[in-house]
């Protein structure tokens, strides 16, 4: 089961419940299984319910990887590095990539007129 | 391949089942060659001059939703019907069917919505008809109309006219009205400020018709979104779509929601935007001419006419391809 | 999207799609089995299929917890949706689905039937709060994911005595039903891409059987385009040396021991069905969950009778086959002829993440590509 979408807690609320935005859309989910969750951190919204909280830091993580992965995939097209996709520790450091690095998208920016 | 052997709500949501009613049923039934090229309108001539034809029935529920209401929504798409076919409204027609126990003067809200919007696009709503029906026959209010407009000479439209090679625009950011109408029924409980983007769109036409020949084919993408109109568009031409799904534009808050509903914003209805089908010579001066209008203003180009061996509608990820295919009933949130 | 357009980065997934290539041997055949709809979705929908080297076969597997619901179960559903003073509310998921005779929840509506879509159980809870007078039924479906919701639902409508609420409990688990496609003899899969979203409730943990016992590779995967390509790389990786292990990719929101509050609702709420009935696959035993005693007042089994109906799935579907990587949807008799998304005859076609109604979308354009 499977439809989860990232969202970000602004506020809790009484009842075990907390309003969440996604991107300009907010709604009100219940909280009962992230109760440690507080405003700002982000969440995986399913059927109106947070059912995990969204570890930043692995996330960055697995970024780097994807990062990582590009760069070898560019420096050499033939022998790409497998040890990359296996996230080994001491990968890790050189280079980390911001989380808030905006990938370029193809198609640039003038598809999102503004609301 | 068997049927239902009752109309179903599939057959009304604008996708596969609904052509396939028009297709089967209304034109096996009706069938002559006005109707046959099942355009948004039909043109008929008369004594040298070409007026255009178009009726449409509005049974959206709520009447009322952010952004309009189904008098508006009525004007609005009829004005529509006639200004895609490339011609310049001349004036409408409205029949009503109410609900016994409707109050008064909510239809006379709904009626002077109406009234407001033809005035504002410069229309007049010239005959009409009413009829009541008993409790629970017409959940409210329908409302039918008809619309008769004069072909702009500038203008040579058809499926016929588009080539491979050709471009295809948007007039800007898609899946609003939808997302609109979903949230105002009521239970899906999302707190987004979107509003139904209906509005006339014969401003919009005319300064496309200035391309004369160069423009080959408009639509508003309705009930059944975008994914809809371009099936249609491959089908009718026998060429191949193929566009760049992040082309196309969508405000970021309507994708959030889209996503949060599990629903294709390709799927969802429009009321307010243009398809519209160019040479490729003529493609960026359309971009301009739309961008320069207060409803283009978001107007993007998103792809282009191909050979192939099979008409598809293709659209291009950051991934590869992916088929669009034609909705099969109304786009439903999903949790799968 | 934050934490959603990052992982769709279209170089990252060149990238990968290199990498998968250098782990495959030309004229090798390796099959993997995604476990989740969602899994099969997200394919077809990004066209991820076109990335991945001509030697790996993705297998759809069981887990779409609407094509599996039984025929006679949406009949039942429908039985209750047809009551008068029943105000019936479902996923969107669901209204599509056909039971016997094809009828669904969406055509029970066109008759007459007060169908109504909610995006949470919650959400059919505060119907049944405003509307007093109907008997707000909720359509309970999912696996591990969305059965937490649905437990903490019903220790709500208890807390607040909500009487008019009840569920028709249709949750499944979908340890058993791997169990089930792994037993079989001839199931031909190699490794499985584990569901992102049902490992947040239950952990990794519960795939260590697979290894152990099967001694298949699991990674378990988030649903964005990297996230699938990185853990069939990850797959690939471990078949190539000889390794059986469960790896997590979904790390940002999967962890080993997975969520003790949502694991805590469902104990408390849910028993475990001996049996329940699986569309394509036959009943597996302890696959499927009931409302437990404490909460019977708002179990609509037991507030209404239902036909209980055990419908067979028809001759011709060979969705069993297709679910354990034994067929490819082209090699059933009726698919696309008298099985198509439109009119569905089994379960595969059923939904847009089933393997069926995936392929007949999918195949027609490689067929062209072609």
């Amino acid at each position: 089961m499977c439809l989860g979408i990232p969202g970000q807690l602004v506020e809790r609320l009484d009842d075990g419940l907390a309003r969440v935005d996604v991107s300009g859309v907010r709604r009100v989910v219940s909280v009962a299984f992230t109760p440690e969750a507080q405003a700002g951190d982000w969440v995986l919204i399913h059927v109106g319910f947070a059912l995990a909280r969204i570890d930043e830091e692995e996330a960055r993580a697995t970024l780097d990887l994807l990062a990582e992965a590009i760069a070898a995939e560019l420096a050499d097209a033939s022998e790409p590095s497998n040890r990359v996709l296996l996230g080994e520790e001491e990968e890790r450091g050189a280079g980390v990539a911001s989380l808030s690095r905006s990938p370029a998208r193809p198609g640039g920016s003038e598809r999102r007129p503004g609301a | 391949m068997s049927v239902p052997e009752v109309i179903t709500l599939a057959d009304g949501a604008g996708g596969k089942a609904s052509r396939r009613l028009v297709e089967d049923l209304f034109l096996e039934e009706l069938r002559n060659p006005l109707l046959e090229p099942l355009d948004d309108a039909a043109i008929v001539g008369a004594n040298g001059t070409r007026i255009a034809v178009t009726t449409d029935s509005y049974v959206v529920r709520p009447l009322r939703f952010p952004g309009g209401d189904i008098g508006q929504l009525a004007v609005n798409g009829t004005i529509n019907d006639l200004a895609v076919s490339g011609a310049v409204p001349l004036a409408l027609t409205a029949g009503f069917v109410v609900e016994e126990g409707f109050p008064r003067d909510e239809l006379r809200e709904l009626v002077a919505s109406m009234a407001a919007a033809a005035r504002a696009a410069g229309i007049a709503v010239a005959a009409g008809d009413t009829k009541v029906v008993e409790r629970g026959a017409a959940d409210g209010l329908f409302v039918t109309t008809a619309g008769v407009g004069l072909l702009d000479l500038r203008a040579v439209l058809g499926l016929d006219r588009v080539r491979a090679g050709d471009r295809l625009l948007v007039s800007g950011g898609i899946a609003e009205h939808g997302v609109a109408i979903m949230l105002a029924r009521g239970n899906l409980e999302l707190e987004l400020a979107v509003a139904s983007d209906t509005a006339p769109l014969d401003g919009l036409t005319a300064t496309l018709c200035s391309l004369g020949p160069e423009l080959r084919w408009m639509r508003d993408p309705t009930r059944g979104g975008l994914a809809t109109t371009l099936n249609e568009l491959a089908a009718g031409t026998g060429l191949s779509v193929v566009f760049d799904e992040q082309a196309v534009p969508v405000r970021e808050d309507v994708r959030a929601a889209c996503e949060l509903l599990g629903i294709d914003p390709l799927t969802v209805a429009n009321e307010g935007k243009l398809v519209a089908v160019v040479s490729s010579q003529a493609a960026d001066e359309a971009l301009a001419l739309l961008r320069a209008h207060p409803l283009g203003s978001a107007a993007a180009l998103v792809g282009e006419l191909r050979e192939d061996s099979e008409p598809l509608v293709l659209a291009r990820t950051p991934f590869g391809t992916r088929l669009v295919e034609m909705l099969v009933g109304d786009p439903l949130p999903r949790i799968c | 999207m934050r934490f959603v357009d990052e992982f769709r980065d279209g170089r990252a997934a060149r990238a990968l799609a290199a990498e998968l290539r250098s782990l495959v041997e030309p004229g090798e055949r390796v099959k993997l089995m995604e476990v989740c709809g969602g899994h099969t979705h997200a394919i077809y929908r990004h066209g991820l299929d076109a990335l991945l080297p001509d030697e790996v076969e993705l297998v759809h597997g069981p887990g779409c917890p609407v094509c599996v619901i039984p025929m006679g179960r949406v009949d039942d559903a429908i039985s209750l949706a047809e009551r008068p003073e029943v105000t019936f509310a479902s996923f969107g998921d669901m209204l599509r689905v056909p039971g016997g005779r094809r009828r669904s929840l969406l055509e029970a509506k066109a008759r007459g039937a007060d169908v109504r879509t909610v995006y949470s159980p919650l959400d059919a809870l505060a119907l049944a709060q405003r509307e007093s007078s109907r008997q707000v039924v909720f359509f309970g479906v999912g696996f591990e994911t969305t059965a937490p919701a649905t437990a903490l639902t019903l220790r709500r409508a208890r807390a607040l005595a909500v009487s008019n609420f009840t569920v028709f409990c249709n949750h499944v688990l979908i340890g058993p039903a791997l169990h089930a496609i792994l037993d079989s003899p001839d199931t031909e899969i190699d490794g499985l891409v584990g569901p992102g979203h049902v490992s947040t409730v239950i952990g990794t943990r519960p795939y260590e059987f697979v290894c152990r016992e099967y001694g298949r590779p699991v990674v378990v995967a988030g649903f964005e385009p990297t996230d699938i390509l990185r853990a069939v790389a990850l797959l690939l990786r471990q078949l190539r040396e000889g390794r059986a292990e469960v790896e997590n990719e979904y790390g940002r929101v999967v962890r080993r021991e997975g969520n003790p509050e949502a694991l805590g609702a469902m104990r408390e709420v849910f028993d475990v069905r001996p049996d329940f009935e699986w569309r394509g696959l036959g009943p597996i035993p302890r696959s499927g969950l009931q409302i437990a005693e404490p909460f019977a007042a708002w179990d609509a089994e037991r507030r209404f009778t239902v036909p209980g109906a055990r419908i067979e799935d028809p001759k011709a579907c060979r969705c069993g086959d297709v679910l354990r990587g034994r067929a490819k949807p082209y090699e059933c008799r009726v698919f696309g002829t008298a099985c198509t998304p439109e009119r569905p005859l089994g379960t595969c076609m059923v939904s847009s993440e089933g393997a069926c109604a995936a392929y007949y979308a999918y195949g027609r354009h490689r067929r062209s590509a072609a």
